[in-house]
């Protein structure tokens, strides 16, 4: 039910001090609230010319066409969204690995530490590709400047080497053995 | 009144130099409002000297400068600290300045007490008794089983809470591959000095390394403590802890494990509990009286093996729970005890212990790590060092 309010009650009313104290405080701030008042009038008017501006409009409506935003591409957001967390935890696992191999470049000292311990598990590698190599060099020399004739005599007589019977007996415990392997 | 930083933190070793790093790394504005309170112009990679000692790394591989690894952002007061008033959130440097802070933390390693067995800190580093527990002497150790000629060769461990509860016997095991090596095993008594009761506290590699033990015919005692070094005579005192009776070691070499303990300007100060370490809850590290106080590593009342694998769990912990703080947030990250001890049993030869509180097995491989492996050692001698030098001490790993 309305109630209706005498001109008296608006006099009770405005005589209270409270009520004086709000008026004078908005009087006072009358001027302030005009500027963001023009400053707002400012921006719709500024809004309703792009409104109504053609090309302006074309340009923009050109450039939302262009952007390939459609429902699949939401659904993939929202995917994406929910996996942020896993993803993070990947993220900052790639970093630490990242970071590290960045740090371990950068430090002189590290790199040539490292360096010495792969040397320290080559090095008895390459003094046997070394041994070898000059064995090898050795064996090709004096085979290059032995001239002699090789006869059937000095195969003979090698065959009375150790080292020759040896690979000799291998060869002959293969002989033995593949048949047996093979059958 | 001198500076204010919003952290402190007391000891620019591993624990200190890895939390300034995580802490950094957490929030960048904390840049130029860490302070590293050392005294030190060196960092040591302390792990790798049981190699040195063994003469399987160069003893220059585990320095740097403190300018090389204190981290960017953080203010480096290169002093030692005299005293703490928690109340006041203040540190008393030993040049008279104080410094306030809104959180501590405390890294402050470890003290070895050389005056802890008489006569020792006089004989070291001549007439075969060595030590790998001091930067200067660990190449003696080599020396001493470089040209060790047959006869007792003694190892020992303390009756206190050593750093890596493991080196004392890392050592003796290297040292007898180098006489099986050498061909002098067969004159020599390789003759271990323990207090503590076994030869390891985990069941798991406990097992194994007895046997080890047994392999490589090791006279163990154990419940003895080295009391005193009587070099004159090439004598070492030993005392059975149960029975309190002495009895006395002819040496030819001797490899001293020193009795080791809180540092002083933390043993006498409201920070340590009853027995001298700083008095942290076990799981969050916080102080146990003052919720702006942290402490880890070393110095740390933790019931667990001091190691730098420990430091490796403990400082992400410290990290977390004072950015935490700084936040206004509550504390989330908690510490398990996590400690590791690479035990290495011989030259290519290593038992990775892992454990957590409860002296419970908590290995990182999906292999038996009890058993020995040539490929830990290779980690142990070749990757971990890289390991902590470019990721633990940038606080990324």
């Amino acid at each position: 039910m309305a109630v209706s309010i005498s001109k008296q009650d608006w006099v009770d009313e405005l005589n209270k001090p409270e009520v004086q104290a709000s008026l004078q405080k908005l009087i006072e701030k009358l001027p302030d609230l005009t500027t963001k008042i023009e400053q707002a009038d400012h921006l719709l008017t500024f809004g309703q010319s792009v409104l109504e501006d053609e090309r302006t409009m074309e340009k923009v409506k050109m450039k939302v066409d262009s952007i390939n935003i459609d429902i699949n591409t939401l659904e993939a957001a929202l995917r994406l969204l929910e996996k942020l967390p896993l993803l993070l935890e990947l993220m900052e696992k790639l970093e630490t690995v990242v970071r590290f191999a960045e740090n371990v470049l950068a430090d002189e000292k590290s790199i040539a530490y490292l360096q010495n311990s792969v040397e320290e598990y080559t090095e008895p590698l390459r003094e046997k590709a070394e041994k070898g190599r000059s064995l090898w060099e050795e064996v090709q020399a004096k085979a290059e400047a032995n001239s002699q004739h090789i006869s059937i005599f000095t195969v003979l007589k090698w065959m009375k080497d150790p080292s020759v019977q040896r690979i000799l007996s291998y060869v002959q415990a293969l002989i033995e053995t593949l048949p047996k392997k093979s059958s | 009144m001198g500076k204010h930083y919003r952290i402190i933190i007391v000891g620019g070793g591993s624990a200190g130099i890895s939390t300034a790093a995580r802490l950094l790394n957490g929030m960048k504005s904390l840049a130029g409002d860490i302070a590293i309170i050392d005294p030190a112009d060196h960092h040591y990679y302390q792990p790798l000297w049981t190699l040195v000692g063994g003469g399987a790394a160069k003893k220059e591989d585990t320095e740097r400068s403190m300018k090389e690894v204190i981290p960017e952002g953080a203010v480096w007061v290169q002093q030692a600290v005299a005293s703490f008033d928690p109340k006041k959130n203040e540190v008393k440097l030993e040049n008279g300045e104080t410094l306030s802070y809104d959180y501590l933390v405390a890294a402050a390693g470890i003290e070895i007490h050389w005056d802890g067995v008489k006569g020792l800190k006089e004989a070291l580093g001549k007439g075969g008794v060595c030590s790998n527990y001091s930067y200067d002497y660990t190449d003696y150790t080599w020396e001493a089983i470089r040209s060790f000629k047959g006869g007792n060769a003694v190892f020992t461990h303390p009756a206190t809470p050593v750093k890596c509860g493991g080196a004392p016997q890392k050592i003796m095991y290297l040292a007898e591959d180098h006489f099986s090596r050498t061909g002098i095993r067969d004159q020599t008594n390789v003759i271990f000095g323990s207090a503590n009761p076994a030869i390891f506290d985990v069941q798991k590699y406990r097992d194994t390394l007895e046997k080890v033990v047994a392999r490589k015919k090791i006279d163990a005692r154990f419940r003895q403590n080295l009391i005193e070094i009587r070099a004159d005579k090439k004598e070492a005192v030993f005392e059975n802890l149960d029975t309190k009776e002495q009895s006395t070691v002819k040496y030819d070499m001797i490899h001293v494990t020193p009795p080791m303990r809180a540092p002083s300007f933390i043993r006498n100060s409201p920070l340590a509990g009853e027995n001298g370490w700083v008095d942290v809850h076990p799981y969050t590290l916080q102080h146990q009286t003052y919720e702006n106080v942290f402490a880890l590593g070393d110095c740390a009342d933790l019931p667990t093996s001091k190691t730098g694998a420990a430091i490796r769990k403990q400082a992400p912990v410290v990290a977390e729970n004072v950015l935490a703080l700084l936040k206004e947030e509550p504390m989330k990250a908690t510490y398990d005890g996590y400690s590791s001890c690479p035990l290495v049993t011989g030259y290519n030869s290593l038992v990775l212990a892992e454990f957590k509180y409860g002296k419970i097995p908590s290995e990182s491989f999906p292999l038996n790590q009890a058993k020995e492996r040539r490929s830990m050692y290779i980690m142990k001698k070749d990757l971990l060092p890289i390991m902590y030098w470019d990721g633990m001490l940038k606080g990324i790993m």
